[in-house]
This record gives structure tokens, C-alpha cells and sequence, in this order.
């Protein structure tokens, strides 16, 4: 045993000998000492991509420790980490900005050059890209909805149409802002309070802007119960507050059953654009409400929605990096997501107030800030916030005709949007 | 660069916004009327919810239980407390664990009762 090592021992002294004159063990230590992160951080802009990581381990907390969307949060910030590793090129955003929109590029839209050149993050990315990864949430979305409130209760559909509102205020603010209409309209999207449908919206308009928009959309929806709260009760007397509603009447199969095959029809020959995700949202609730597709049901709600959701999640945080995030511009966007969740949230109580003048039946004016999408989150607060004015009202139910409504609305207005400004 | 109010025709703005905000509404309203539209239909092609009117015309059987105006909260939750081990059957669930003790004066024992064994 002992002459086996000793020979080997040799061999690699004469192998070290052999390729000792091509080695220059200077050159090559100096070379990984420059590689290192460590070293990185400390070379021109490099500081920022330690911003970077200190931002993307805050969202890491807010998604662990205080559970804000973790579902989303935590695989967007980690997105983030990867891509602002120093050195580590696990996405290539020049590859995405200067050269794939680039109409002067060779590579101008080849995703043929991107499958051969990029890296896992980039080849995952395309998904989000073309637009595929939103709208397959959508189908899963589709299939966990019920619609059966908004049947029952089609008046619904004006609150959720009212609450779109923040959207188009924002888009104007962005306006004044100085930003150019696509941006806008991308940053107007975050009031619809719907992931998918802002991120299917910015990838069109506004690409480069998609990192922030995307973890403004998803943090201020899970700060939907911080958000809304102050602004209801700041709208509403304790007396609107504390009015009950009727029991919803009872929705039968067949119509459930034939409204995602109408919206779908109707929403489409009126707005093409909107067609791919209200389609896609269309399809998954047909799914779940004919009952003769269990297993696909299933499939979209659990295993393709998860996987969807993890590709979508780690991608859009990669395109945080350092360059785009760290810009007035993104401080500008997160300014303004806020004032569109407020400003949707009034829109709908607002709507929900004039409505009241023209209708026998009373509605609760709180179930009008749950237009704004964040399925079932915005509705889970009127609920409490009717509860606390009135112990008795229920108000759960009636909340979840506006919510699903607004992802309709929201779906819509992008629509719309990509219509005058695509 | 951020330029605020600077270079922005208002004009088109707003007439976006407008036109925006107003195509939202319309279609959000022509989906009400058809929803409407297709709750009267449904209605009048006989998808109706069980009558009610009918059962209330018969007498009354006499009640089992003489009903209680209003129930306690401790009540309900003693109701709610009940049907949930009832459905849940955790009212007599065993552990189904079978736990085996050795004991050293047991008539298997190697040690002690050899000729057992060795039969």
C-alpha cells in the first residue's frame, strides 16, 4: 500500500514538474483573488450589489419571519440574492436589455441566443418574458376561485370596476411624474393589486422596470390588512359601517358552468388584449365548476400553479439587480404602489357610498374596498373590519363578489392599457 | 431622469386615463347586464331554488324539543364542541399503539423457563 502512494506521490511531482513552466502560480492566485466576491464588492459599483443582498435577506425576513406572501416573497428574494452575487453571473440582464429589445442587434428577440448563451435564471426567464408564466397562475387561480358571490350578486362587478380606479389615478401621477406612458401604465397596474396580471403587463411596456414593480405589487398585497383598514373607517361612518347584508341566494351549477364560458366570450370580443388572462382564468374555473376534469383541476391548483409560481418568483427577484433597482426611479415606484393601493381601496368604499343612494337595499360600503383584487385577503378585511363596527355582520361572503370582480377588472384594465400603449 | 410635470402632454394623459377608466366600467357594466340577463333565464327556464312557500302551509309537527328562544354562547360552544368530536369520533379513539413490556419473570423467558423453549 505504502509503494502505491509513493509512486502516485511521484507521478504528481512529475505531472506538476511537466506544466510547472506554463504555471504561473502569481498570475493565476492574483486572478482568483479578483474572482472572489469579497473582492468584487470592493471594485467601482460593487457596493451596491451588497445593498442588494442586505435588501434581498430583509424581504427573506419579511417572507419567513413575518410570513408577508411568502409563497412569492421568498422565492422573489432569493432571485435577488442569486442575481447580485458578485461574480457569479447567474442572470444576464445585458443579455435581456441591450441586446434581446435591441432592434439593432443581432440578437434582437432570439431566444435561440439566449438558450445558447445564458445561464439557468436567463433560460427561465423567458417564461416570464413571453408572457407564459402569468397566465398559467391564472389558470391555477381560476380553478381556486369560486365565482358563485358575484353570480348571485352581479352589482359586484361595479365595485370591482370602481376600485380600478388607483390604477388609472396612479397612471397619471407617473405621468406628472415624468415617466413615459408604458412606465406608467406598468406602475398604474400595481393598484390592481394582482401579481400576474402587473407582471404580464410590465414584461410588454415596461421590461426593465419589472424587478420593482413586481416586489412593490407582492409586498404591498400582503400589507393589504395594514393598507386598507385606516382608509375604510376614514370613509364610512360607524352607522354605514354597521349595515348587515341579505344571505346571497343560492348559485346553481349551470351558471356556474356557463359564466367562465360567457366572460370569456364577451370579455374578449369587447377587448381582445384581455383575452390571454382572463382566458387562462376562465379555463382553470371551468375546470373546477364542470367536475368531470378532476384530475386537471388538481394539476393547475397544486403542481403546475406551485411550479409556475417558483420559476415566476425566482426569475422576476433575478431581475433586481443592482443597476435597475438601485434608482430614484424604483423609490418613486414604491411610493406611488402605495398611493394606488390607497387610492383603489377609496375608489371602491366611494362607489360603494353612491351606490347606496340608488339602491333599496342597503349594501355595506365596506365590501367595496375588497375590489381591489388580493383574493381573499381584501375581503377577509371587510369582513373584520364590518365585525368590529358590528359583531353580527357577516360580511365575508359579500366581499368576495368585489374581489373576484376586481381580478376581472384588473385583468381588463391591463387589457386596455396594452391596447393604447402596446 | 425624473422630470417632474415636465414634457407631459396632458392632454393625452388624461384622455387615456378617461378613455382607460371608462372602457373598465363599460365592460365591467355590459358583464352585469349579461349576468343579469342570464339570472332571468335561468329563472324562467325553471332552475329554481326549492319552494319554500309549500312546507310552511302544512301544521306544524309538534317539536321534540321545546325550542329555547336564544342559545348561550357557552352553549354553542358546547353544541359545536359536541359535533366536533362526534364527526371527528376522537370521543373514543384509541391510540393503537401496542406497546410490548418485558418482564423477567415471564413464563417465555429464555433465562428463566429454558425447557419451554427448548420443546
Amino acid at each position: 500500500m505504502k509503494k502505491i502512494f509513493c509512486i502516485l506521490f511521484m507521478l504528481m511531482l512529475v505531472t506538476v514538474g511537466c506544466f510547472a513552466e506554463s504555471f504561473d502560480f502569481g498570475v493565476a492566485s492574483e486572478k482568483f483573488v479578483n474572482s472572489m466576491g469579497f473582492v468584487q464588492i470592493f471594485q467601482g459599483d460593487g457596493w451596491k450589489s451588497l445593498v442588494m443582498v442586505a435588501i434581498a435577506c430583509f424581504l427573506l425576513w419579511l417572507a419567513i419571519k413575518k410570513q408577508y406572501e411568502p409563497l412569492l416573497l421568498l422565492p422573489i428574494a432569493f432571485g435577488m440574492l442569486l442575481t447580485n452575487l458578485p461574480g457569479a453571473n447567474m442572470f444576464h440582464t445585458e443579455m435581456w436589455n441591450d441586446e434581446f429589445l435591441n432592434p439593432s442587434s443581432e440578437y434582437y428577440h432570439s431566444y435561440r441566443h439566449v438558450l445558447a448563451e445564458g445561464g439557468l435564471l436567463d433560460v427561465l426567464y423567458i417564461g416570464v418574458k413571453a408572457g407564459i408564466y402569468p397566465c398559467l397562475i391564472f389558470i391555477g387561480v381560476g380553478a381556486m376561485t369560486d365565482f358563485g358571490p358575484l353570480i348571485a350578486n352581479p352589482k359586484s362587478f361595479l365595485l370591482g370596476a370602481a376600485a380600478q380606479l388607483g390604477i388609472f389615478i396612479t397612471f397619471i401621477t407617473a405621468h406628472a411624474l415624468g415617466f413615459d406612458s408604458q412606465e406608467a401604465a406598468s406602475i398604474g397596474i400595481i393598484g390592481g393589486a394582482d401579481g400576474p396580471t402587473s407582471i404580464f403587463l410590465t414584461t410588454k411596456l415596461a421590461p426593465h422596470l419589472l424587478g420593482p414593480i413586481a416586489i412593490a405589487a407582492y409586498s404591498y398585497m400582503a400589507l393589504v390588512p395594514v393598507i386598507q383598514p385606516p382608509i375604510m373607517r376614514l370613509l364610512t361612518t360607524k352607522k354605514e359601517r354597521m349595515i348587515e347584508m341579505k344571505q346571497l341566494r343560492t348559485v346553481s351549477k349551470t351558471e356556474k358552468i356557463i359564466f367562465p364560458i360567457a366572460i370569456t366570450i364577451v370579455v374578449a370580443f369587447i377587448l381582445p388584449d384581455a383575452a390571454p388572462l382572463i382566458g387562462c382564468l376562465m379555463l382553470g374555473n371551468l375546470m373546477k365548476e364542470s367536475g368531470v376534469v378532476e384530475r386537471l383541476a388538481k394539476t393547475v391548483q397544486n403542481e403546475l400553479m406551485n411550479i409556475v409560481v417558483i420559476f415566476l418568483g425566482t426569475t422576476v427577484g433575478a431581475t433586481a439587480t443592482a443597476s435597475t433597482f438601485l434608482d430614484i426611479k424604483t423609490l418613486s415606484i414604491l411610493c406611488m404602489g402605495i398611493v394606488a393601493f390607497g387610492v383603489a381601496t377609496a375608489g371602491g368604499v366611494i362607489f360603494a357610498k353612491i351606490m347606496n343612494l340608488f339602491l333599496k337595499e342597503k349594501i355595506n360600503p365596506l365590501i367595496g374596498s375588497a375590489g381591489v383584487s388580493a383574493v381573499p385577503m381584501a375581503a377577509r378585511v371587510s369582513q373584520t373590519e364590518g365585525q368590529k363596527a358590528n359583531p353580527r355582520n357577516f360580511l365575508l361572503m359579500h366581499a368576495m363578489g368585489p374581489n373576484v370582480a376586481g381580478v376581472i377588472g384588473s385583468a381588463v384594465a391591463a387589457g386596455i392599457l396594452l391596447s393604447m400603449l402596446g | 431622469m425624473i422630470n417632474l410635470l415636465a414634457d407631459v402632454v396632458w392632454a393625452d394623459a388624461w384622455a387615456r386615463t378617461c378613455m382607460g377608466f371608462g372602457v373598465v366600467f363599460t365592460v365591467l357594466l355590459v358583464l352585469v347586464f349579461v349576468l343579469v340577463a342570464f339570472g332571468i333565464f335561468s329563472r324562467l327556464s325553471g332552475n329554481k331554488t326549492p319552494k319554500v312557500a309549500k312546507v310552511a302551509e302544512q301544521p306544524a309537527a309538534k317539536p321534540a324539543v321545546k325550542p329555547v328562544a336564544s342559545a348561550s354562547d357557552a352553549d354553542k360552544a358546547a353544541i359545536a364542541t359536541a359535533l366536533y368530536l362526534y364527526f371527528q369520533n376522537v370521543h373514543d379513539e384509541e391510540s393503537n399503539v401496542i406497546t410490548i413490556h418485558h418482564t423477567a419473570n415471564s413464563a417465555w423467558h429464555h433465562e428463566l423457563n429454558p425447557h419451554v423453549l427448548t420443546h
